[in-house]
């Protein structure tokens, strides 16, 4: 083992390779003493330096370097031996202070340079009503967004570093008391057991803890909305929160959640219960339909209503191609005009959109390349994938009707309740941080339908999720919260 | 996992290399009706009826061919077939008086057997031969879709008894039961119900004309919804409206000497009454009349069942379910000289929104 | 016995889900003609009294697994010894195995009769067969999960029969009791293949939680399928005349047949793939239960055994060619089910009060 010293000044002579990497040494005019001070350039905030630090260095005459930590007026400064402590410190845009040159022992003080762009209301979770806050690239801020909506002293927050190059800052977020410990020691563990070198985004993490990693389906919660956060974690679930990255993760999640918009909450309740409603209707709609014209149109006719038949065989007389080509040519149609739409700007995306696809669209039916009727089916299944609010969960579905379409072109109907049973069992095996996938659904449990497939008012919602095992299984009194009086009646 | 990755692999493999025959909906022709007619020394000539479909009108497209059985009927077709016919969306059959006279279950039980075909299907004697039928053309939405519309608002509506194929089977098959069916003719370039055909097992052996036709339906199925005009006297007549029909057919004396009891209630809504305004008075004079026309009317018809030796309101199925240890064959020896009893209960509820 | 984690263990009331998906089968689209060949208009008496029998043997089940804290397996082991027992529970075992195939093996000539005529029985059964090894390679919760889903989801075909009401007649019902006992009782015992199932519980027991408490459910589980049942069999009463009834080989897809909806035109092709869900359970439950005994009888991991009974089960589909066989394999099964659960189980009660009473003596 080499000596602290020669540690830390093999740390400087490798940092000063990088160009960016200053020393700069400064004369004290009080005590005549040299000062050095090692910093990147670019991670430091040079104007705090300037303003704060530079005085202090040069005119105050400080006797040692826990004098000097003393008296700064600065946010953190410390002393320091370790190298390891050093280096890192360095890397994170603190300056090294070093009295004597070769010294062993340096002063610390943070002047990271913050740059990070300004709270924004959310774009992919957007709500008409409620919070339009939205979280950002930095731990601090999104912690901060956190906590001041959960202004309790049982609102715990693990922090670790994880990637062997990017050390990344991850917290792990859950209120004490109410998480079930074992979901958070799930998190912990997985967390503590990564190994990856660079570390951008919270989806990495999804990625490497996740339970099932070939699976399709997302297995924990991603939202860019502190209140959403703020919400499930009084509900007894674990966040986890990446810096660098704006989207927050939740876990032990379900699948019916990936279906609840955060919006449904700030609306009554019947309609809430609606448009979930709808929404899972339009799942089932989006991933069957084309199955089903396949099926039916390959095997089935006998299914079709006599005063239908007339209507789909006009519209697919001239068409050239079976169905399943029909279908096929469509859907990656859509497809493509959504990537397509996906990766250029916004308004450009738009546009493209909406010319393609009615150009397109028309074209192909005056071509006679698709019929009419599928052409509708085809938008209005693309329609209902877009009203999966987990953007992530969208994708998903837009997928899974393609091995339902093998099979529909294989056995028909048959072939689709076959697929359907693949996936049944699929979502039945998926467990999230260990906890079931398809609760409330299976294991049943009645009690979580409150706040599944529909949502009732909230005071029907005194306990917490079942399924999530919380140690406090109550979240308020409900037979206080149901005494409601009129003003006239109180006097009574 | 790979493991699994590769099963997975190597059964859509297997899947993909054997695929099932498809009857995609555009190219196979599909029957909408058939028509069977008898074509002398055993053989039967069918009619097949294919709808082109087209944009603004259904035109008509029918096969005809002569063949020993059903099935080798349909094999004869595909000849003539440019797409392969299939049968799984027939709307009705019909079937020539010739053949009908001569028994028909053969030809029924063959549909009867496809499992691609229902049971909701309509089934139809026709005056003249089933052929020159298919071959007129009628509506704008094809021949099928209007035969079966024309029976269908008739029977959800009027005077014709509910059937379709299950019906006729059930009918059939029962041993206290005999099958009908409706009874059709073309006109010029129309259709119309002429009555219906009565079978003594398969074979047509009466026909009910069309004034029989609302006494035939009492008896054997129940109105819901319905008009019927009463001719009172000379020229009164009264038409009455919205006509609820019950009949519950209950037996007296041991089984071997039962007594039958048919009675009728009837519930309706006058609409129009000629040539003097209807009143309140009258009220009672017009339940009477129209309960004696009832009963004359149908205990005429209950007659000539008895003398045909046919069953088709299923007194023998009423008579099963009345007595233990039932034996039809008993109850069919003596039934030319059973006694029938009528009976029948008009109430006319109230005469429309003028007094 | 290997352990069983408190973890992998099953509510008591997942028994209800279990029990009822495995008693519906195949079997509900053709039981009727087999029991008004002998009852008549009576048989939906034979249904109930059936059901009734299935009360009597699930209770002595429950019983014999109390004495044997619930462990069927060591039981055999116990009565009859090492060896002896092994043979027994080795019939058992071809006996699970056995029932799974036929279901499939129905099934499959449902398909063909009904769907496709040209489906290749081997193409079919290899995928069924692999979707089945998926699901119980996932362990037991997942087959749980399976059945609980495969109850719910074709539930709502219930509700299809209400437009084929328009169509029945109750009077076809009367007179009751119009047919002899001996009749009646013969139709009942025709009715127990359609009704097996609920003796499964004798192996899946080991994974509930309180078993005992289960009991309840399995019994309430019973009594639904017998109501489901019982509504079938009056329903196909009324809707056919007595020898119409007789021609029906699937007397349930021919009343869909005459199931209408304004998007439907025929409902029975509906009804066939969605019974995929409902036979889903019947093979796994099946498979699942012989490749647990077979893992107590060999020593072979349950992974093994399930793989070895699959290939069995898809190498007896193939082998059996026409309806023929697949009829005479359903009258075995039948006779063999018949005698397991009213002879086997009472005779095993037996032995375990006379083995009890004389623990107690000694």
């Amino acid at each position: 083992m080499a000596s602290p010293t020669e540690s830390i000044c093999k740390i400087l002579t490798l940092l000063k390779r990088s160009r960016d990497f200053q020393t700069k040494v400064y004369q004290n005019q009080s005590s005549g003493q040299s000062v050095s001070v090692f910093y990147i350039e670019s991670l430091v905030d040079i104007d705090m330096m300037v303003k704060y630090l530079y005085p202090y260095l040069i005119h105050y005459p400080f006797t040692s370097l826990q004098h000097l930590a003393d008296v700064l007026p600065l946010e953190d400064a410390h002393l320091s031996s370790a190298p390891r402590d050093v280096q890192q410190k360095l890397l994170e845009g603190y300056l090294a202070i070093q009295l004597i040159e070769q010294d062993d022992l340096v002063l610390l003080v943070k002047a990271q340079k913050k740059i990070e762009r300004t709270l924004t209301i959310p774009e992919v979770e957007f709500s008409v009503v409620g919070p339009k806050e939205s979280f950002i690239e930095s731990l601090e801020t999104n912690l901060h967004l956190v906590r001041k909506r959960i202004p309790s002293e049982r609102l715990t927050v693990n922090l670790f570093r994880v990637g062997s190059l990017s050390q990344t800052k991850l917290a792990v977020v859950y209120v004490d008391g109410i998480a079930d410990p074992e979901n958070v020691q799930t998190v912990i563990q997985r967390i503590q057991t990564i190994e990856f070198d660079e570390v951008i985004d919270s989806s990495y993490i999804v990625q490497i803890i996740c339970d099932n990693r070939h699976s399709l389906f997302p297995q924990l919660l991603d939202t860019e909305r502190p209140d959403r956060v703020a919400a499930v974690l009084a509900e007894g679930k674990v966040a986890v929160m990446v810096d660098g990255s704006p989207h927050a993760l939740i876990g032990p999640t379900t699948l019916v959640e990936f279906f609840s918009s955060f919006e449904d909450y700030f609306s009554n309740w019947i309609i809430a219960s609606f448009f979930r409603l709808i929404r899972l209707f339009s799942v089932a709609f989006s991933i069957l339909i084309t199955p089903i014209y396949v099926a039916t149109l390959n095997y089935h006719y006998e299914l079709i209503p006599k005063d239908l038949l007339g209507t789909l065989i006009t519209s697919r007389k001239e068409i050239p191609f079976p169905p399943i080509i029909e279908v096929l040519f469509l859907e990656l149609t859509i497809e493509l005009l959504r990537e397509a739409g996906a990766r250029l700007p916004t308004k450009v995306g738009q546009t493209i959109g909406i010319v393609g696809g009615i150009v397109i669209g028309t074209a192909s039916v005056e071509a006679g390349l698709t019929s009419n009727v599928l052409l509708i089916l085809v938008a209005l299944a693309a329609l209902a994938s877009f009203t999966t609010p987990v953007y992530k969960m969208g994708n998903t579905i837009r997928l899974l009707r393609f091995p339902f379409l093998l099979f529909a072109e294989m056995w028909g109907l048959l072939g689709v309740a076959f697929c359907f049973c693949i996936l049944m069992t699929h979502l039945l095996s998926l467990t999230s941080l260990g906890r079931p996938f398809l609760s409330p659904l299976f294991p049943p449990r009645w009690g979580d339908w409150k706040d599944a497939f529909i949502r009732l008012p909230f005071s029907e919602q005194a306990k917490r999720p079942l399924s999530l095992r919380p140690k406090q299984p109550l979240r308020f009194n409900s037979d206080k919260a149901k005494a409601k009086r009129d003003i006239e009646n109180i006097d009574e | 996992m790979k493991r699994t990755a590769l099963l997975w692999i190597a059964l859509v493999a297997a899947l993909l290399s054997g695929c099932l025959r498809k009857e995609i909906l555009d190219d196979i022709s599909i029957e909408s009706a058939i028509g069977l007619d008898d074509a002398g020394a055993s053989k039967i000539r069918g009619t097949v009826l294919i709808p082109i479909y087209k944009k603004e009108e259904t035109t008509n497209k029918t096969l005809t061919s002569v063949s020993i059985s059903v099935n080798d009927l349909l094999e004869e077709l595909q000849h003539q077939a440019s797409e392969p016919l299939v049968n799984g969306s027939i709307e009705i059959l019909l079937y020539g008086k010739r053949l009908a006279e001569k028994g028909i279950f053969p030809f029924v039980d063959h549909f009867h057997r496809d499992a691609s075909i229902g049971t909701g299907l309509y089934l139809a004697v026709v005056d003249g031969t089933a052929e020159r039928l298919l071959k007129g053309h009628y509506g704008r939405q094809g021949n099928a879709i209007y035969l079966s519309n024309l029976l269908k608002h008739n029977i959800e509506q009027r005077d014709i008894p509910k059937t379709n194929l299950h019906l006729f089977l059930k009918a059939y098959y029962a041993d206290g039961q005999d099958p009908f069916l409706p009874y059709i003719r073309r006109a010029g370039k129309n259709v119309y119900i002429q009555g219906i055909a009565l079978f003594r097992g398969d074979r047509v052996v009466d026909y009910i004309q069309r004034n029989d036709l609302f006494f035939f339906k009492i008896l054997t199925d129940a109105y819901t919804e319905g008009t019927h005009t009463l001719r009172i006297d000379h020229n009164l007549y009264i038409s009455i409206k919205n006509i609820a029909t019950s009949r519950n057919i209950s037996f007296s004396g041991s089984q071997t000497q039962p007594h039958v009891h048919i009675h009728l209630s009837l519930e309706g809504v006058v609409r129009e009454y000629k040539p003097t305004p209807f009143s309140p008075s009258i009220r009672p004079l017009i339940e009477r009349q129209f309960e004696k026309e009832i009963k004359k009317k149908t205990s005429e018809l209950i007659k000539r069942f008895q003398q045909q030796q046919i069953d088709p309101i299923g007194i023998g199925e009423w008579a099963k379910s009345h007595y233990r240890r039932f034996r039809y064959r008993d109850f069919y020896r003596r039934y030319r000289d059973l006694p029938v009893h009528v009976t029948a209960d008009v109430r006319i509820r109230d005469t429309g929104i003028i007094e | 016995m290997s352990l069983i984690t408190e973890r992998s263990k099953i509510s008591p009331f997942m028994v209800f889900y279990i029990i009822m998906s495995m008693q519906i089968g195949v079997g509900v689209l053709g039981f009727q003609r087999i029991i008004a060949q002998t009852a008549g208009h009576d048989a939906w008496i034979s249904v109930l009294v059936a059901g009734a029998g299935g009360h009597l043997i699930l209770a002595l089940m429950y019983w014999i697994l109390q004495k044997a804290n619930g462990d069927f397996i060591h039981l055999h082991h116990q009565l009859f010894g090492r060896w002896l027992g092994n043979v027994l529970l080795l019939a058992l075992t071809i006996y699970f195995a056995s029932m799974s195939f036929v279901v499939l093996r129905t099934y499959i000539e449902v398909i063909q009769v009904w769907m496709f005529p040209d489906l290749r029985t081997w193409e079919f059964a290899l995928a069924f067969l692999l979707l089945c090894l998926y699901i119980t390679r996932n362990g037991f919760r997942v087959v749980v999960g399976v059945c609980f889903f495969c109850l719910i989801i074709p539930f709502y075909l219930l509700f299809t029969f209400g437009s084929v009401l328009e169509y029945t007649n109750f009077r076809q019902l009367l007179p009751v009791l119009d047919h002899p006992l001996p009749s009646i009782l013969k139709a009942a015992k025709e009715m127990t293949l359609t009704m097996l199932g609920y003796e499964t519980i004798l192996l899946f027991y080991p994974f509930l939680k309180n078993g005992q408490q289960s009991s309840k459910w399995g019994h309430a589980a019973l009594l639904s399928t017998t109501l489901f049942y019982t509504l079938l069999t009056v329903l196909t009463l009324a809707y056919f005349s007595e020898k119409q009834l007789q021609r029906q080989v699937w007397a349930t897809l021919t009343m869909w047949k005459m199931v209408e909806m304004p998007f439907i035109e025929r409902f029975e092709y509906i009804g066939i793939a969605n019974w995929l869900l409902v036979i889903l359970p019947n093979v796994c439950l099946g498979l699942w239960c012989s490749s647990r005994l077979c893992t107590h009888i060999f020593p072979i991991q349950q992974k093994y055994a399930l793989l070895v009974i699959t290939c069995i089960c898809f190498a007896a589909i193939i082998a059996v060619q026409d309806r023929t066989g697949v009829n005479t394999i359903n009258e075995v099964i039948s006779k063999v089910g018949f005698y397991f659960l009213y002879a086997w189980i009472p005779f095993l009660a037996i032995l375990t009060y006379v083995r009890t009473k004389r623990r107690d003596a000694q």
